[in-house]
């Protein structure tokens, strides 16, 4: 066509290329980004009223509401928390649909497109201890970011590892964990009488102001080795 | 160069302005040497295989991917078995098979062996495991699989491996300008769409002036995240610094699509408006690329996010055009052999 004088091809047979295979890949490329992109726009993901409770996600909301105020918009929370759960819904409705064409490939290669970057910072954080007990007395063989307790910090510490406690999101699985680093405490040592772990959570103050001493101790999970066997 | 080879190629007529799909077929249709699909297929598979390395060294695979019933960590409904769990017994063995083959065919990705299958292989594998441990397939595991995908359509294994060597009979293999640049565009769309959706997926108000920009303050406070105690980022100065990076984050993440608007630009550069000749004249792609790589670094002294930041550096490279690689490399040449000329005479002199 055109430059090697092929009149057979013109604008009006842009699906034919003259190899055979450069539309149908534009065609194929243009239906994978189009979704993609689709996929890429930020979701709201599944809110719930359970949610509305958390202490961070209340004074979140306490924030837009105040924000919304010093605009001259008068937002009651209440109001607010059920407009944003229904746009939440209808939202991953439309997502859902919309996206419908290409799920067999999200499943397939488990790529949601999810791209939500420490979108909300936690104002409530978690440190992991695990604690055991030896001879009656107590000892702390790691808690996070306590550089004199490092017991297989690298194990504990790893990316995918962390998910299963930080935050903590599947009550399961951070329970299979305790576990198996339970069983790892009774293995290394034969002096080991019991392990606990759990959660040890702050709040994170505002800046310059003093520390927050009050540590809550959550999801404590307790082995001993009379127990096992 | 680009219009004129999809003219040879037939692909937009002659004589008439091309319409948009005759534009968008010739796009996918450009040509380039695969340099730096090369470069990203080794630095990619280089951070999965360290990764992946600890986990076996670590003993991890068998926790990471058995389920919690047989000695490891993963939740399985079983009402909804990943395809794996189907085929092998859900015990500790098949774990360690599937940690076998991912460290395998990403090994393979990196030497350029069987380059196209081994991606794909990986692929496969990878989203297996995301699968059986939801919770432990991260953000980065997913670039990687859809990059690989990519790596898997393009010529990243035609040079600089062991594909080339059985093919050429050098493991350079054939750097021919021939090779379609699609693969390397959608990898900068990727990363333009994975910084973009990361901005604008930012809802918290720690993120805005009106939360105060305490975001990466709050952030480094975790225990479990921060690789350091950043307790004294509270003070004064320090705390304004990490105002300052918490804009700067934000605004780098959400202005990603500048960089594909520069391109557009610089393509077409022959056409009018003032917007396309002052973006034309300022280093808008390289500002961009090199505050990212100051953020990435940040991030990887600052918090444990594992390879996140390599693995997303080693993408990078799709942010150029073959051309300017080639040209950074000659002037490197260059100045090492000017420093080679300067400190001759001087050793001699001794």
């Amino acid at each position: 066509m055109g430059a090697q004088g092929n009149s057979t091809e013109n604008a009006g047979s842009a699906w034919r290329g003259k190899m055979g295979w450069e539309r149908p890949r534009a065609a194929l490329i243009a239906y994978f980004v189009v979704f993609n992109v689709l996929a890429a726009v930020p979701s709201p993901g599944s809110a719930s009223a359970e949610r509305f409770e958390r202490p961070q996600v209340k004074a979140e909301l306490s924030r837009w509401v105040a924000t919304l105020a010093a605009v001259g918009i008068d937002a009651d929370p209440r109001a607010l928390q059920s407009s944003y759960l229904s746009f939440c819904s209808a939202a991953e409705r439309a997502r859902t649909l919309a996206l419908a064409p290409l799920a067999w490939w999200f499943e397939l290669s488990k790529t949601g497109q999810g791209w939500q970057l420490f979108g909300i910072p936690r104002e409530r954080p978690s440190a992991l201890e695990v604690l055991v007990r030896r001879a009656g007395r107590d000892e702390v063989l790691y808690r996070s970011a306590d550089a004199a307790h490092r017991w297989h910090a690298d194990l504990i510490e790893y990316r995918r590892i962390r998910r299963a406690y930080s935050p903590l999101t599947d009550e399961r699985q951070y329970a299979a964990l305790a576990e198996r680093l339970s069983e790892l405490a009774f293995a290394e040592s034969a002096d080991v009488e019991s392990v606990s772990v759990s959660l040890l959570v702050r709040h994170t103050v505002e800046a310059g102001a003093l520390p927050d001493r009050n540590i809550e101790r959550v999801h404590v999970r307790s082995f001993s080795r009379a127990g096992r066997e | 160069m680009s219009e004129l080879s999809s003219l040879a190629r037939g692909l937009v007529t002659p004589g008439r302005s091309p319409s948009l799909v005759e534009r968008w077929v010739a796009l996918w249709d450009e040509r380039e040497q695969p340099h730096l699909l090369v470069l990203i297929r080794i630095l990619l598979s280089s951070c999965v295989l360290a990764d992946l390395a600890f986990v076996g060294s670590s003993g991890l695979a068998r926790w990471l991917w058995t389920p919690s019933s047989a000695g490891g960590i993963a939740v399985l409904d079983p009402g909804h078995l990943p395809l794996l769990y189907r085929v092998l017994p859900a015990a500790p063995l098949s774990a360690l098979l599937l940690w076998s083959g991912m460290t395998l065919s990403i090994a393979a990705v990196g030497v350029g062996f069987f380059t196209r299958s081994a991606a794909l292989a990986f692929v496969v594998l990878s989203a297996q495991a995301g699968h059986i441990n939801p919770e432990a397939d991260r953000a980065v595991d997913q670039v990687v699989r859809l990059a690989l995908v990519l790596v898997a359509f393009s010529a990243a294994g035609k040079a600089w491996s062991v594909d080339a060597r059985l093919q050429t009979g050098s493991f350079v293999g054939e750097l021919s300008p021939a090779n379609t640049a699609w693969p390397r565009y959608l990898l900068l769309g990727l990363l333009v769409l994975i910084y973009a959706a990361a901005g604008l997926s930012k809802g918290g108000t720690r993120w805005f002036p009106w939360g105060g920009y305490g975001a990466l303050y709050v952030i480094l406070q975790d225990p479990s995240l921060a690789a350091h105690d950043f307790g004294w980022l509270g003070r004064p100065i320090p705390y304004f610094f990490t105002q300052v990076a918490t804009a700067a984050t934000y605004l780098w993440e959400v202005s990603a699509p500048v960089v594909v608007l520069a391109a557009h630009y610089r393509r077409t550069a022959e056409r009018p408006g003032r917007l396309r000749r002052l973006v034309n004249r300022l280093p808008v792609r390289n500002v961009y690329v090199a505050v990212g790589v100051v953020f990435h670094l940040m991030l990887a002294l600052s918090m444990q996010l594992g390879i996140f930041p390599f693995a997303m550096l080693a993408l990078f490279p799709a942010f150029f055009r073959p051309e300017e690689l080639r040209r950074a490399l000659a002037t490197a040449r260059g100045w090492r052999e000017r420093a080679q000329t300067l400190s001759g005479p001087s050793r001699g002199g001794r």
